[in-house]
């Protein structure tokens, strides 16, 4: 018999199982239930209708989703939300991350306040800037008013509802783009920049030129996170109006929450979860992609 | 091109260190001037002040008859080899050396004509359309002189421009260094710590300690003539021996004598009488490692005798270096090959 042939002990076989063991777990969590809610999607599952869920419709649910009357409006708000928030968090950031990036004392102590919008759960916050947008007892009217502008009716009309949920997650999430893009800034060689400065650049052309060609797998990140996070934001939409008033901020989120869960078609709600996901994946993959191209880009390959 | 003067400059950091103080220099228009000096010793705090990339903080620098202390470094038309090269990682090599022409605005058909001028000088015309990350450490130092030189500049500087590249590379672009400028004729400053470098491009020769301008002259005259201590040990490899000895009257001649009797050296005249002058008790004697021979017994007519003990000897192949010990100092001696 050659050494080879000798079958090792169960206890060795067996290990490379036991040292997947953890991550198999945890892909049967992730997967189980994706593959459960995509099956639903082509049933007539009701939670108040036991047994609906063996109840086969096809493709019914989806043709009812594209075809329902607030389809267009729902797809318009999710992605005006996520553009809107993403477009402002990412260009205000880089504002902010511009001015701290210098040797100054302002700049020592505002940085590490900038995490301070990030520590506060989004539903809390939310519910503060409600109370701040109260009309009778809101601090924000008296501050407009203070300086010569109508009070506004903030969530509460579908002129100003959209802004006002965008405005706070601005508040929220700005300061997570201006990390990312001070410590981008931040990790650049002095070298280059000073050459700029002898080459007479100024700083409109330098930032054009260097800058942001180099500043650009940072701000792929930063658009990477806000544009998933946003395409699906539940909380702050949530606890602003639930989605109203109407259905002026019923996004595929809220659209999949208030079907699946106010009334109770799951089946039906899912579809849009699952709709938002294929948007989701697929702007993912191709944003990291991207983001793949531009780092190597600003390294000068 | 133009006239750099230098007059009373200071440069003080913040928290008070003092990195150049009292600084006269002229450039002259058309010189190569190597600002030679260990780290440290205020000669990048200088070229960066000539730059503009650091303030001045006392006195008054001049680019032909234009005082510069309060312009920008763009105002100044002065360019700067930078001792890592800092391309713009992201442009290409084309755009790196077109970038302080596009800034300017200058026309498309000139910038071409331009840059295709000093690729042509430089022999990088094939690699144009190369990124900085592609290039090696010769063609990365060539592109860096290509940029600094497309503009045209009254004063070019270079720091540290070799210190990253291979040997052979060095003795290559000292070489190119030289032709350029014979080529350009522009007054030219080099920043070094390598002496040979100095000797080998520059003209003259400014040597600097601690911040303070110890010497400017030709190579020949900072090595036969150095002012001070410190440029006698700085130029000159293997550097310069320092032997201690106590200067005596004799027969109207003044003679230095060591403390173990293993040297007596009368003094010429003229060094005689400056050590008589200064009245001090102990002087060093310096004498360069070439200038010493190895003899047994009684030494050659004409010639000087120091007793020594043999420490080590080093075969280096063309020459040997021999280490002794006169009393308590290590003295280096450059011999033929044993």
């Amino acid at each position: 018999m050659t050494e080879e042939n000798i079958r090792p002990p169960l206890s060795v076989r067996i290990r490379p199982w036991l040292i997947a063991l953890p991550a198999l777990l945890v892909l049967i969590g992730i997967l189980y239930p994706f593959v459960t809610a995509i099956y639903y999607t082509f049933t007539g599952y009701q939670l108040n209708r036991p047994g609906s869920a063996n109840n086969f419709v096809g493709l019914q649910n989806y043709w009812r989703m594209i075809t329902h009357v607030d389809f267009l409006y729902s797809t318009y708000i999710t992605f005006a939300y996520a553009l809107l928030t993403t477009g402002v968090e990412l260009s205000l950031g880089l504002l902010i991350a511009m001015l701290l990036n210098r040797e100054s004392r302002v700049a020592k102590i505002l940085t590490p306040m900038l995490i301070f919008p990030m520590v506060i759960a989004p539903v809390i916050g939310t519910l503060v800037w409600k109370v701040m947008m109260q009309p009778s007892v809101g601090i924000l009217n008296p501050m407009l008013n203070a300086i010569g502008l109508p009070s506004l009716e903030w969530a509460a009309a579908p002129q100003t509802a959209l802004f006002s949920v965008v405005l706070v997650d601005v508040w929220m999430f700005t300061p997570f783009a201006a990390l990312i893009l001070t410590a981008g800034l931040r990790s650049f060689p002095n070298a280059p920049f000073e050459a700029a400065r002898v080459d007479g650049a100024s700083f409109w052309f330098t930032f054009r030129n260097l800058t942001l060609p180099m500043l650009m797998p940072f701000l792929t990140i930063v658009v990477v996170f806000r544009l998933m996070d946003s395409l699906k934001m539940f909380d702050i939409i949530f606890a602003m109006t639930e989605g109203g008033p109407g259905n002026t901020l019923m996004t595929y989120e809220l659209t999949a929450y208030r079907t699946a869960i106010q009334f109770q078609r799951l089946a039906q709600g899912l579809t849009y979860a699952v709709l938002l996901y294929i948007i989701i994946y697929i702007s993912s993959q191709y944003l990291i992609k991207f983001w793949g191209r531009a780092q190597r880009r600003a390294a000068g390959f | 091109m133009a006239e750099l003067r230098l007059e009373h400059i200071y440069k003080t950091y913040k928290g008070g260190v003092e990195a150049v103080k009292d600084l006269n220099l002229t450039v002259k228009n058309g010189e190569f001037l190597a600002l030679l000096g260990p780290s440290g010793c205020g000669k990048t705090s200088t070229l960066r002040m000539i730059v503009g990339l650091e303030s001045i903080t006392r006195g008054e620098m001049y680019i032909g008859d234009r005082l510069v202390n309060k312009l920008e470094p763009n105002a100044r038309n002065v360019a700067l080899a930078f001792e890592t090269y800092a391309l713009y990682p992201p442009l290409r090599v084309w755009e790196n050396i077109a970038f302080c022409l596009r800034a300017k605005s200058i026309p498309p058909e000139e910038i071409h004509r331009r840059v295709m001028e000093v690729a042509t000088m430089l022999d990088i015309a094939n690699i144009l359309e190369r990124k900085p990350s592609e290039l090696g450490g010769g063609e990365k130092q060539r592109v860096s002189l290509a940029r600094a030189l497309v503009r045209d500049p009254d004063v070019f500087l270079m720091d540290e421009p070799l210190s990253h590249l291979d040997a052979a590379q060095r003795a290559n672009m000292r070489v190119e260094f030289k032709r350029l400028h014979a080529q350009t004729g522009r007054t030219t400053i080099l920043v070094t710590h390598d002496q040979l470098e100095a000797v080998a491009m520059a003209e003259r020769i400014a040597v600097m300690n601690f911040g303070v301008l110890q010497q400017v002259g030709s190579f020949e005259e900072v090595y036969n003539h150095p002012t001070n201590e410190f440029v006698a040990g700085f130029i000159g490899e293997p550097p310069m021996n320092f032997l201690p000895g106590k200067p005596v009257s004799e027969n109207g001649a003044t003679v230095l004598d060591a403390k173990d009797g293993s040297f007596r050296i009368r003094l010429p005249d003229a060094a005689g009488a400056k050590v008589q002058t200064s009245k001090a008790e102990l002087v060093d004697l310096g004498i360069r490692p070439v200038h010493l021979e190895v003899t047994r017994g009684e030494p050659e007519l004409g010639k000087l005798e120091i007793a020594a003990t043999v420490v080590t000897y080093e075969d280096l192949g063309e020459e040997g270096q021999l280490a002794a010990k006169v009393s308590e100092t290590n003295v280096l001696v450059v011999t033929p090959l044993i």
